[in-house]
């Protein structure tokens, strides 16, 4: 007899897939439901199922970071994630599209006893090649008194470095942080932002001008702000 | 400079100037005793193009296709004794000769200053005409354009709406309640309804009410609550007075979104969402805290807030603020609006 588990965090979903699979598969045996990643992988390791129904987008874990780490056979169920379906395409992993129905639940059962002869496939690598595209900084954390800021990246216009502090400038205020420029220049995405001169990182969307001047020296105006920036000629070429 | 438009307009002018000679030249040879056609032909020929020619050189120059009173002065000025020299030089009279034919000279400036004027008024009006015309069209592009980018706009605002994680997971959640619980099924596909409708109207509009937002919110949070059960529970303080304030739609609803996916939903027990709206120094000022994990640096802040701020620059300038604070509980997003009435422009306002 074979076993399983399901873990969503959504109560109604756990329920009605135990009912669905139950209808099509009697034999299949739930030993257990976790309602987040955490809870899923622990139960997995508990227990061993045979197979894991797993949701992607769960508390603490995803599904796919669950995945990785577990030797079982795993049906994902999403309600949407196109980059992720694609990818089980290719690579034939199964999955299950919220609502689900009963048809293609029958295809998969299928597929599944199929696939119960042989030992399961080890996920990790495709889920970890899902899992590595590149994240730029988003948010930068911004202390004011007994405050914590949270500035998006997308409402600072430019970004210049002072003697111990680097100044982040947005469209109404100058606001002061520890993190070196050059800290911030690994971390943004640099199709966005870009480093202009030795103490200055523009964000490329604020420009509004772009000034030669004798000798081809650049420098920019920006949107909202007066200031005129210099580009270093190591970085002119940016501008070509 | 001289491109194929420009080549034609030349051509044209000159053209309608060379017949616009001719008929001159008529006149004067039934007008004048003892003329011959001829003479007068070379004659208005040689004064008229040299003037045309005049204007077109200093229009190329100014790059303006308009002949203004100054252009059609310098131009006669200028023309006419280049004109009378080329006629002269045709007909092979002495050009010295020209101060001793004062009945020569005199007929060639009065008709210069009566028909020069006049043709130059004509070719200036056909232009303003052109031009109007073409003013007219570039209106209309300008407009089709704008009409573009708002659909383009109404079109992903309702995108963001209607996100497919929220509307397939609340799908499937009345799916597996429909059996069983058909009251709550029923009831959660109410909400629904009523979340995609306010939700559709409010992106064809220009502007919405804090009721009315406020009202959207409410059936998303409702949804939100059926769907994740004792995990979320949520607080809405709208004073009665300002619940016919105005501001632009869909303002509120991805904040809340963002408090839910990135606050709560992640965390495992759940959490709070407290929506303070309050009145203070000629602002209103809309709190909303979660209690959940907090927003991490890398992650994306989404289409949604990028749009905000768009839309808040572009109607509000400076005076509107969206601020993200961070506290030991969770996060807090102060979205600051000037308490002016909203004066919506009628062309695109995001």
């Amino acid at each position: 007899m074979f076993t399983a588990i399901i873990a969503d965090d959504e109560p109604l979903l756990r329920a009605n897939l135990r009912k669905q699979l139950f209808q099509l598969w009697s034999e299949l045996h739930i030993i257990g439901e976790a309602t987040h990643g955490q809870e899923a992988l622990q139960l997995i390791r508990e227990t061993s199922p045979h197979i894991a129904f797993l949701d992607i987008q769960m508390p603490a874990l995803s599904g796919l970071e669950v995945a990785a780490q577990v030797q079982c056979h795993v049906v994902f169920i999403t309600a949407f994630d196109e980059y992720a379906l694609q990818a089980f395409d290719k690579a034939a992993i199964d999955y299950l599209l919220k609502p689900v129905e009963l048809q293609r639940l029958q295809q998969t059962i299928q597929r599944l006893k199929q696939r119960l002869l042989n030992p399961p496939v080890d996920l990790s690598m495709l889920i970890n090649s899902l899992n590595n595209k590149k994240n730029y900084l988003q948010w930068i954390k911004v202390p004011q008194g007994e405050d914590i800021f949270l500035l998006s990246v997308d409402e600072i216009d430019y970004f210049q470095a002072g003697d111990k502090y680097t100044s982040l400038f947005t469209l109404n205020k100058e606001w002061v942080v520890r993190t070196p420029l050059k800290e911030f220049e690994e971390q943004l995405n640099p199709e966005y932002f870009w480093r202009i001169h030795r103490s200055t990182i523009v964000r490329v969307a604020a420009i509004s001008k772009i000034s030669r001047h004798f000798g081809g020296n650049l420098s920019l105006q920006l949107y909202h702000h007066a200031v005129i920036l210099l580009v270093s000629r190591a970085y002119t070429y940016l501008f070509r | 400079m001289l491109n194929r438009h420009v080549l034609t307009y030349i051509g044209s002018t000159f053209l309608q100037v060379g017949s616009g000679n001719f008929v001159i030249a008529l006149f004067l040879t039934l007008i004048i005793d003892k003329l011959p056609f001829f003479v007068s032909v070379v004659y208005s020929q040689s004064i008229g193009l040299s003037i045309c020619s005049i204007s077109i050189l200093i229009g190329l120059r100014l790059n303006t296709y308009q002949t203004n009173f100054k252009i059609a002065l310098i131009s006669i000025i200028f023309g006419m004794p280049i004109g009378l020299f080329i006629a002269r030089l045709i007909l092979g009279q002495d050009i010295a000769l020209i101060w001793q034919e004062e009945k020569t000279l005199s007929i060639s400036l009065i008709t210069t200053l009566i028909f020069a004027p006049l043709l130059s008024y004509l070719f200036y009006s056909r232009i303003v005409l052109l031009e109007l015309k073409a003013t007219l069209q570039e209106e209309k592009l300008q407009r089709m354009h704008q009409e573009k980018s708002l659909t383009e706009t109404q079109l992903r605002l309702l995108q963001a709406q209607i996100e497919p994680h929220f509307l397939f997971n609340t799908l499937s959640n009345i799916l597996s309640l429909i059996d069983s619980q058909p009251t709550q099924a029923a009831q959660m596909l109410q909400r629904l309804t009523q979340y995609l409708r306010v939700s559709l109207l409010q992106t064809r509009q220009l502007s919405s009410t804090l009721a009315e937002e406020i009202e959207l919110i409410r059936n998303y949070l409702d949804i939100y609550q059926l769907r994740m059960g004792q995990r979320l529970t949520y607080q809405i303080k709208l004073p009665e007075e300002l619940q016919q304030f105005h501001l632009p739609p869909l303002l509120l609803q991805p904040l809340v979104e963002n408090a839910i996916k990135h606050g709560l939903e992640y965390k495992i027990e759940g959490g709070q969402i407290i929506i303070k709206i309050i009145q203070k120094n000629q602002k209103v000022i809309i709190n909303i805290t979660d209690t959940g994990i907090g927003i991490k640096t890398f992650q994306s802040s989404g289409f949604g807030l990028q749009n905000i701020r768009q839309r808040l620059q572009s109607l509000y300038g400076k005076s509107a603020q969206l601020i993200f604070k961070q506290h030991p509980q969770g996060t807090t997003v102060i979205l600051e609006l000037p308490c002016l009435p909203l004066s919506l422009p009628m062309t695109n306002p995001y």
